[in-house]
């Protein structure tokens, strides 16, 4: 009998063993490698299960990942020829020459020139490259700061009214974590993306006249000297930039802990913010703080990219044409409180998922901050090596707060840095 | 007649042989098979290379191992410090000979590291310096006295060898983020000080006074001998002096106890401050292994040099320094030079602990490394190979004198 019951379960496992590979080969298996600002990977899941029911000979798995890894894992990946089939990535010009061109794959080319025809170019490899299509921003994003309304109603400070700069803003902030005990008025999150708006504001211009990084000039030391005088005020939380040794922080615990009055971050906050902070207190977006120069922040955000060396362009191209279609990508937007870059969407608007009032106006105040960024600003976004300045601005203004390094020694760092790395890249 | 067949039927009928005899009878046929085919190979071997050269054959798959994930990767490594670029693939990567090297020792001076074009790198090779003398130090300080209170015969000596060894099996990430928790603006250690401010303070001193008395007067009482009860009034008097001149000088000085406020301290945003914590930490996570080395070290020594040194009037100072000081030092030796490697490979626990900050301050070696290959974009692998190569040197060098010294000791 056991012997019998041993037959039989070899020769289901024979059965087994040689059905699998054959049922699945049926199916082509694609692997997105994904990061959450918030939880956008259980709607992207859900819009891939529909994509999937509708699409039975493709699967996709989704690889939700810390961001951390996308900056600096993906890179390799992409350059041993190991890496995902499609990634979600922000570094749109850096990681460029590892995108695959889909043009010729989707369905409808134009549909896709009209609808993201602004944003395309950030993903090209080179400006050579005028037509291909490289992938679709998932959201735009800007950066502007938040500030904590209920602190400021409690304090009984005004707003500073339109055109406010960020001397008015900051010294609002400063009064009211006095009248409040906040235990700090302001934060910016450490990363010279975000120092970037304030310092366009205040008159940098990033870029000579051939287009070339050139860091040091009065705009970007003004901004610097005011981040360096927040740490010296002992207005601003130094975790975030002094406590912090070479990579990323952002403020936004101490937002949502209502430890800081301003914090300058960016739109992608606002489904955490809705999500963490609750009916805890009134949150609001205001529009970026004015300098001599500009009230502007940074245009950016995150593009779902297919990956060159996939094996499965056309699986790909199906892929994106689902997600970037208008009713996928509405309902994307709309569930994600994420602003879209699609025109057609842009143009319509988005119903976006919330019933908080704070979220929508937040929307509303991001959205209507892109019709008014600076032109350096979109250059700054648009250049292919612009994580270069990100990095080391952050550093060498982390030295320059905690006394390692002179303002003026660190201007020329950062301008040393950002040479040393172009050379690198372009070397190969 | 039936009953005879039947006992007989009983009598040779054979024991059915148990399931485990059996199997471990075909396991020994199955080693016995296996042993007689190496035989057959290696008796070959033998008679072909003959026996003087048969230990190479029984090293050859470690050297192989090795080989594969060691030395062809330092081989690898060295190459990429010769080339220049973004790319990964050594095919794609420029040759560019010893100019990564040049970048790394350009300084106008060597002493200061805001002279030197990979700054970084420099203030990341004076903190590995400073680290590893404070480190190893402190280390190998409080190894051995941990280890000599733990060699003698005191109350729970198993619990607290236990206790002392129990972090080194904790994860290097999970050490720092338990001391992260602890040294943060609102961590454990600032709400313990700020808990202990003015009259939780005045409290705990008069609880803690109340203990010590009370532990000093139960030994005086149970250790009273019954023919000379004098003296143990004579003890429970001084006590009770001692006690009332404490409280006397608490009540003296209750206003300014009570005045004691202590302000939340940001232990890791202070560059001597983190710089202490970072090795405070790395000392207690791997301080219980050192121990244990010493330990074994102590218990080694014979107790007949012990009982000739007390034997020949030698104080418990001179038998520390002319027994057990001399015997441990090669044991001394071993704990001093792994240590030293060890420190000058800091990374993982400092990286979770303070990401390098503030600033540079605990930016090692190795993260520096880490930031140039790994999470700086571009990523430059030419430059992260040859910091590696030269963090490599030094430990070969740090290698070489522990085997000189090892030489000099067992020629001594």
């Amino acid at each position: 009998m056991s012997k019998r019951l041993f037959a039989s379960f070899v020769v289901l496992a024979l059965l087994l063993i040689s059905v699998v590979p054959f049922s699945a080969q049926d199916s082509v298996e694609l692997r997105m490698l994904w990061y959450d600002d918030g939880t956008e990977s259980q709607v992207m899941r859900d819009l891939l299960d529909r994509f999937e029911a509708e699409n039975p000979d493709i699967t996709v798995v989704l690889d939700v990942v810390a961001y951390s890894n996308i900056l600096e894992q993906l890179p390799v990946q992409l350059q041993a020829n190991e890496g995902p089939d499609l990634a979600r990535v922000t570094d749109l010009g850096g990681l460029s020459a590892y995108y695959l061109d889909i043009s010729e794959y989707v369905a409808d080319a134009d549909y896709w020139r009209e609808n993201f025809g602004e944003t395309l170019s950030w993903m090209r490899p080179s400006t050579d490259d005028g037509d291909g299509i490289y992938g679709m921003m998932t959201q735009l994003t800007v950066t502007g700061p938040y500030i904590n309304a209920t602190l400021f109603e409690q304090a009984g400070v005004e707003l500073p009214g339109e055109g406010a700069t960020w001397d008015d803003w900051v010294e609002a902030a400063v009064q009211v974590a006095e009248a409040t005990e906040t235990p700090f008025a302001v934060a910016i999150d450490r990363t010279g993306h975000r120092f970037a708006g304030p310092a366009i504001s205040l008159g940098a211009q990033y870029f000579d006249e051939e287009g070339y990084p050139a860091i040091d000039d009065e705009g970007f030391r003004a901004a610097a000297e005011m981040i360096v005088d927040w740490h010296t005020r002992g207005i601003t939380p130094p975790e975030v930039w002094a406590g912090s040794g070479g990579t990323y922080s952002a403020a936004n615990d101490f937002f949502v802990n209502s430890q800081i009055v301003l914090y300058m971050s960016g739109s992608w906050q606002i489904g955490q913010f809705t999500q963490r902070i609750g009916d805890a207190f009134d949150w609001q977006a205001i529009p970026n703080p004015c300098g001599p120069a500009a009230c502007t922040g940074i245009p950016g955000g995150a593009a779902l990219v297919g990956i060159g060396a996939t094996e499965h362009p056309e699986e790909v191209a199906r892929v994106m044409d689902f997600l970037a279609s208008e009713e996928v990508l509405a309902e994307f937007s709309a569930r994600t409180l994420f602003i879209p870059a699609h025109a057609g969407l842009s143009a319509a608007g988005v119903d976006f998922e919330t019933d908080n009032e704070l979220a929508a106006a937040a929307l509303a105040t991001f959205t209507a901050q892109v019709g008014q960024l600076d032109p350096v600003a979109y250059a700054f976004q648009g250049y292919r090596y612009n994580r270069s300045i990100i990095n080391s601005t952050a550093d060498r203004i982390t030295q320059v707060i905690v006394g390692e390094l002179t303002l003026d020694e660190a201007m020329v760092r950062i301008q040393e840095d950002v040479d040393q790395a172009i050379a690198a890249a372009t070397s190969s | 007649m039936s009953s005879q067949l039947d006992f007989n039927a009983a009598e040779v009928t054979p024991r059915e042989t148990p399931f485990k005899e059996r199997v471990s009878a075909l396991l020994g046929l199955i080693f016995k098979a296996v042993m007689n085919a190496l035989d057959v190979v290696f008796g070959g071997l033998q008679r072909i290379l003959g026996i003087e050269r048969m230990g190479y054959v029984f090293v050859l798959p470690n050297l192989i191992i090795f080989g594969i994930f060691v030395l062809f990767p330092m081989l690898l490594n060295f190459y990429y410090a010769l080339t220049g670029g973004t790319r990964l693939f050594l095919s794609d990567r420029p040759f560019v000979g010893t100019e990564n090297f040049e970048v790394l020792f350009n300084c106008t001076n060597y002493l200061n590291p805001n002279s030197c074009q990979e700054d970084f790198f420099w203030r990341g090779v004076y903190n590995t310096i400073g680290f590893v003398f404070f480190q190893v130090g402190g280390m190998v300080i409080l190894s051995m006295v941990t280890a000599l209170a733990l060699n003698q015969k005191i109350f729970a000596r198993g619990f607290f060898r236990s206790a002392f060894f129990y972090p080194v099996l904790l994860s290097p990430v999970v050490v720092a983020l338990i001391w992260k928790w602890i040294l943060q603006r609102d961590g454990l250690l600032n709400a313990l000080l700020m808990a202990i401010s003015g009259q939780n303070l005045l409290l705990g001193i008069q609880g803690l006074i109340g203990v010590i008395f009370t532990i000093v007067l139960f030994t005086v009482l149970f250790n009273f001998d019954a023919h000379d009860m004098r003296r143990t009034w004579q003890a429970v008097g001084v006590l009770a002096l001692i006690l009332t001149a404490t409280l006397i000088v608490i009540e003296i000085f209750k206003a300014q106890i009570l005045a004691v406020e202590f302000e939340r301290v940001v232990w890791l945003l202070n560059p001597n401050s983190a710089r202490f914590w970072v090795i405070f930490v790395s000392i207690w996570a791997q301080m219980g292994f050192y121990t244990l080395i010493l330990l074994a070290g102590l218990q080694a020594i014979p107790p007949d040099l012990y009982e000739a040194a007390q034997i020949d009037g030698a104080s418990k100072w001179n038998q520390f320094r002319f027994v057990t000081i001399p015997m441990l030092m090669p044991t001394m030796l071993v704990v001093l030079v792994l240590s030293l490697i060890r420190a000058v490979q800091v990374f993982d626990q400092v990286f979770v602990l303070t990401n390098g900050g503030p600033g540079s301050a605990t930016r090692y070696i190795v993260q520096y490394i880490y930031g140039v290959g790994f999470s700086g974009q571009p990523q430059q692998f030419g430059l992260a190979a040859a910091a590696s190569v030269i963090l490599g040197v030094s430990l070969l060098v740090l290698t070489l004198i522990q085997l000189q010294l090892n030489r000099d000791n067992e020629t001594a």
